[in-house]
Formats: C-alpha cells, structure tokens, sequence
C-alpha cells in the first residue's frame, strides 16, 4: 500500500496534511500519537469509511485506491463492541466468514482462544474477546489489511499481551498486514517492524517512543492525594451473583473509603470490577441490603467509562450550574463551557463529569475505567484532575485496569474471579 | 419518595424486566424451532384462550410446557412479571365497568395468558433464522437487520438503565437521563456504522433442531387436539 500526499478535510478542519506511507505485504506497523491527532481519522480514510460513512474531503494519491482497499482491508473500531453486527459468537462467525459449520465454528473458535463461547450472546463479550473475534473473522473471509484502533485502551495487561501474541500470528502464520494504532510502545516492540507518530496530522517515521516524556512525567509527578477528610464509608458484599448465573461473581468484597481518599478497585477483564460499582451505585438508591454500607454514605454518585451517561445537561456551563463554573477551569474546560457536550473528547467528558461532581458537593464518587482510550498526556490531565479533586475532600472509588491509576491510589482493593 | 424516584424506578424496573425476558440468555437449542411452527403455536393458543377458565389454564401449562421443555424454565418468572404488567392494568380499568371482581379477574387472566403467549413466542423468535428466511425470499441486504436488531437492543436498554441509575442519584429528572440515552443511541448510530463498514457481506445460515421442532410439534398437536375436542 502507498500513500502520497493524503490529506482530509472534516467538518472543513484540515485533520490530515501531507500524509505520505508505504506498508508491505505481511508487515505489522504501529502508528502512535496523542489523542486528536488523526490517527482514527487516517485509518478510517485508507478503509474508505471517509468519505463513505463520514462525511469529509479526501485528496491525494493512494494505491491501492481506498475503494479497493475498503473491499480488502478491515477497521477494528477503538470501541470493539461496535464491530459486532450479530447476537450470538456462531452466528457472527458464519455470518461473516466462509466456514458455515457448527463444527468449524468451534475449531475455529479454539484457534483465536475463544473456543467454549459458541452460543454465548455478543453483548457479553469483553473487548478482548470481541478483537479475537474480529482477527477470526479477517482471517477467514478474505480480508488482507487489519487496521486496528487503540486496541489495548480497554484490555488489561494480561489480555493485551494475549492478543500481542494473536496478532503476531496472524501475521507470521496467516501472511495478513497489520497497521496498529496504540499509545502503548512497549507492548508492541517485538511485533511492528516500524513505528509511525503522528502528530497535528503530519506523519513521521522513525519515532522510539514520543510518549517517553509524558510517561516519566506521569511516573514521576502522580502521587496519591495526602488529605484524608472527615468521614469514611464502608463497603461490604458478602456476596452477589446475577439472577441466573450459577457461582457469585463477587464474594467477601470488604474496604473502606474516606473523603479525600482514592482508592482504586483492579482486577481482569471481566473479574467484576464494574459490577462491583453498579451493585454498590444501585444498593445506594434503593437502599438495598445486598451491600453494606457502614459510616455515614453521604452522597455518592457513579460515573460510568461512557461519561456521556452521567451527563445531563446540554453543557458543560449547565451541568456544573453558575455557582459550579470555578470547577470547569479546576479540571481544564473553562475554554469548553458552551460547547454541546455531544462535540467533547471522551477525556473532556469525563473531566467535566468529574467537575459536575465537585459542583454538586458528592462526597463520594464511584468511577469506572477513567482512563480508557487515553493517551498518557489526556491521562495525565484526568488522573491530576482526580487528585485535586479528592483534596478538596471527595472520596473516589476507581475501577480500573490502568497501572497509572494505581499511582494514585491511597489503597488498592484486588478483586479476582475464582 | 417524589414521584420521580417513583417513575425513575418503576422505569428501571420494566428496563430490566424487559433485557432478562427476551435478551439476556445466549443462543439455546431450543431457539433453533422453525418459527412457522411456533406462530401456529401461538395462533391456537390465542384460539384457545377466548374460552373460559379452563381453556386459559390448559393454554397456561403449554406455555410452561413449551419453556420447560426448550430449557429456559428461568425466563418464566421474568415473562409472567412482565406479562402482570397489562394484566393489573386490565383488571383495574374493567372493574367499573363489570363491577364484579370475578368478571375482572375473568378479563385480567385472558390478558395474563394471550401476554404471556407472546412473550414466549418473541423470547423463541431466532433473529438469525428470520435473517436466513430473508435472504432466501431475495432480501440479502435487509437480511442484517433482524440480527443487528438483537445485538443493539440490550446494548442501548443497559445504557439507559445506567443512565437512569446515575440521574437517580443525581435527583435530576428522568426525562433528562432518557433524553442523554437518546443521545448516546444516536452516537451509537453513526458508531456502529464505522464499525461494520468493512466487514465482508453478511450471509447467515440457520440449522433447526429435531428434537425441540419434534417436542414443540407435539405440545401444538395436543392443543389442536383439545381445541377439536372441548
């Protein structure tokens, strides 16, 4: 594949300038760079879905041309679970490969560590097991280019050098070509043969690592919050399982959290980290008894990892409320406070969650996955956002499978599924 | 409690309902029953339930028959909470009309059977073999849709819940948390568009299963033989 001279107009922002590239047959690239710099928009251009799907102006030389290689090539989207068009893991498989039986369904399934999941229904599956999936069903119908978006942003370590190796064989053993996009460097050192940074929509080869500054800034300068307030809560499950579910997905989960304190729930995909903070959220407004929650709760608030749910306003300057404007510039967006909050990056919207929060004087505030799909900069700006906020007194519970969010922790709860 | 935690909650409550009756339970053998033959099921019960008590009980245990037989005797509870719903509300708007509380129960158990009925043949709907019926009868590209439909239905329902949850305790109005879900739901439009853009063309394949087509084919020949005889 190569490309000269690309550029791409999105709503008549010059997104893309002067993007030129060559990728070889059966090569593996990494492409790296902060967030809003093109990267999505320049694998969603070489897969034709600009101008197709979105809207934009597209010039410059591509050979292939993006027709062609929207027949060829295959875009695992940033979030997987909007890659999965079917109800049931057998169903996408033969739906969208050539293999038709139920038994090679299942063989096939073996071989992308999925095997077991036949009739599982798609909107149970993690994010690792969704991009496992998507490799399956490239590799079986024909599709030669992967272009895969910020693909580890929510897997945790484990599952990410799990589909390292997975990648890595459908390079070496399958012949595909792969153009990854990633802030993790590291991760992909052994697989990629190049790495590619773009920054500003200009692309440059050659690149160690562009996020080694803001990595040891992150090392170095988080550190957990060191005013611990009045008032702690605690929280207790004995037990809890989903209705039909035949073994507990949480059991014996027991910690305490104070104001001012951040303390951050870790665990694998899938150990029930999330659940744990919607059990908690939920027995909060029903004042159920499934959990315990001793001390004072005060008032709490859950902001789910797509932030966009726990708006509710049009706004940033309407969601915080006239007396809650000095919290937007706390967390950085007095510059975005009449911006439609649908027009926000997801870092922004989950900074102005964090504000609306602070304006509305939660004492405790439950967040999931804060830092997914952020690259170390926009994670740095969330993660110090946390931290001043809980000196202004709020207790944070954090899930999340993020080794940064642990730098600033004042505890770490490990829950691990049996 | 306002009458906006009150509606916030009941919404909640119908949400979920809703997700564990039809969505939540992956793909069984039991889903894999030609729906011709679980629409003629459904039509002869719907048949049998314009009789009396009687007729409406032995329509009550072919549903019980039909979810214990195809393994989902679980779903049962989900689908006779959700199918009370109508029930309380005929029984309610018919009392001043019969004045009678067993002319009003008559009418709510008619609403419980023929809603419960439905619910079973919609959990037993296989979206893959509508699909498969479609692109036999020419429709290749409308085919996705029955799938898709599946797939994004409980993605969005959960999302709502969610946001229903969090407006809850921010004591903010429900529209305003379903206003937000719409939102979200129009962001996932134009996501879910990128995302399966590339995939290759979708061509679905369905097998039956003899055994549970057989099982259902047998309870369908015992109503049709009590709707003769009775």
């Amino acid at each position: 594949m190569i490309v000269r001279g690309l550029n791409v107009w999105l709503d008549s922002q010059h997104v893309l300038r002067d993007v030129s590239l060559e990728i070889n047959d059966g090569e593996a690239v990494l492409l790296v760079g902060p967030s809003g710099s093109g990267k999505s928009t320049l694998l969603k251009t070489l897969s034709n879905i600009i101008p197709s799907v979105i809207k934009g102006v597209v010039k410059g030389r591509c050979d292939p041309s993006p027709r062609v290689l929207g027949d060829v090539a295959m875009y695992i989207h940033q979030e997987p679970w909007f890659f999965v068009s079917t109800p049931y893991v057998w169903s996408e498989v033969v739906g969208f490969t050539k293999i038709k039986s139920l038994s090679g369904v299942r063989e096939a399934l073996g071989e992308f560590g999925l095997g077991g999941h036949v009739t599982r229904t798609t909107y149970t599956l993690s994010s690792g097991e969704i991009q496992r999936l998507a490799f399956l069903i490239a590799v079986n119908s024909g599709k030669d280019l992967l272009l895969v978006d910020e693909v580890s942003s929510y897997l945790d370590r484990r599952n990410s050098e799990a589909l390292v190796r997975l990648a890595e064989k459908v390079v070496k053993e399958y012949g595909k070509t792969l153009l990854i996009v990633d802030h993790n460097v590291d991760l992909w050192s052994g697989v990629v043969s190049r790495t590619l940074y773009m920054s500003e929509g200009t692309l440059t080869e050659g690149v160690e690592n562009p996020f080694s500054d803001a990595l040891k800034h992150l090392s170095e300068d988080l550190s957990p919050p060191h005013q611990r307030g009045d008032g702690c809560l605690s929280i207790h499950i004995d037990s809890f399982k989903f209705p039909d579910a035949e073994e507990p997905l949480l059991s014996n989960v027991d910690f305490d959290v104070c104001r001012g304190e951040v303390v951050v729930v870790k665990g694998s995909s899938g150990s029930g980290k999330t659940t744990l903070l919607k059990i908690v959220a939920s027995e909060y407004v029903k004042g159920g008894k499934a959990v315990k929650l001793r001390g004072s709760p005060g008032r709490l608030v859950f902001v789910p990892d797509n932030p966009l749910l726990y708006l509710s306003s049009p706004t940033p300057a309407e969601e915080v409320g006239r007396e809650g404007l000095k919290y937007l510039e706390y967390v950085g967006l007095s510059s975005k406070a009449e911006t439609p909050i649908t027009k926000l990056s997801s870092g922004e919207r989950r900074r102005l969650a964090m504000a609306s929060a602070l304006a509305r004087g939660y004492e405790y505030v439950l967040m999931d996955e804060p830092t997914a799909g952020l690259d170390p900069l926009s994670k740095g700006s969330v993660l110090e956002a946390i931290v001043k906020a809980s000196s202004l007194g709020t207790g944070f519970v954090i899930a999340s499978h993020d080794p940064f969010v642990e730098m600033i922790a004042n505890k770490v709860v490990s829950i691990e599924r049996r | 409690m306002s009458v906006v935690k009150r509606l916030t909650d009941l919404i909640r409550f119908f949400t979920s309902l809703l997700f564990k009756s039809i969505f939540i339970h992956g793909d069984i053998a039991g889903r894999h029953v030609p729906t011709a033959l679980n629409l003629a099921l459904l039509t002869v019960q719907l048949l049998i339930a314009r009789g009396g008590v009687h007729h409406m009980l032995v329509v009550l245990a072919s549903i019980t028959a039909v979810y214990v037989a195809r393994d989902s005797h679980k779903v049962i509870r989900y689908a006779a909470v959700l199918a009370l719903v109508p029930t309380g509300w005929y029984f309610l708007a018919s009392l001043p009309f019969t004045l009678s509380l067993p002319g009003s129960g008559l009418i709510a158990l008619r609403v419980f059977t023929v809603s419960l009925s439905f619910l079973c043949f919609f959990y037993f709907l296989n979206p893959v073999e509508i699909s498969t019926l479609m692109k036999w009868l020419g429709l290749r590209k409308a085919s996705l849709y029955p799938v898709f439909t599946w797939r994004v239905v409980p993605h969005i329902m959960q999302d709502a819940e969610t946001a229903l949850l969090v407006g809850e305790m921010k004591r903010v109005e429900s529209w305003r948390s379903l206003a937000i879900s719409v939102v979200t739901t129009d962001e996932y439009v134009s996501l879910y568009e990128e995302g399966t853009y590339t995939k290759p063309g979708y061509d679905p394949y369905f097998r039956y299963d003899l055994g549970h087509s057989l099982i259902t084919a047998a309870i369908l020949t015992a109503l049709l033989t009590f709707h003769a005889v009775v």
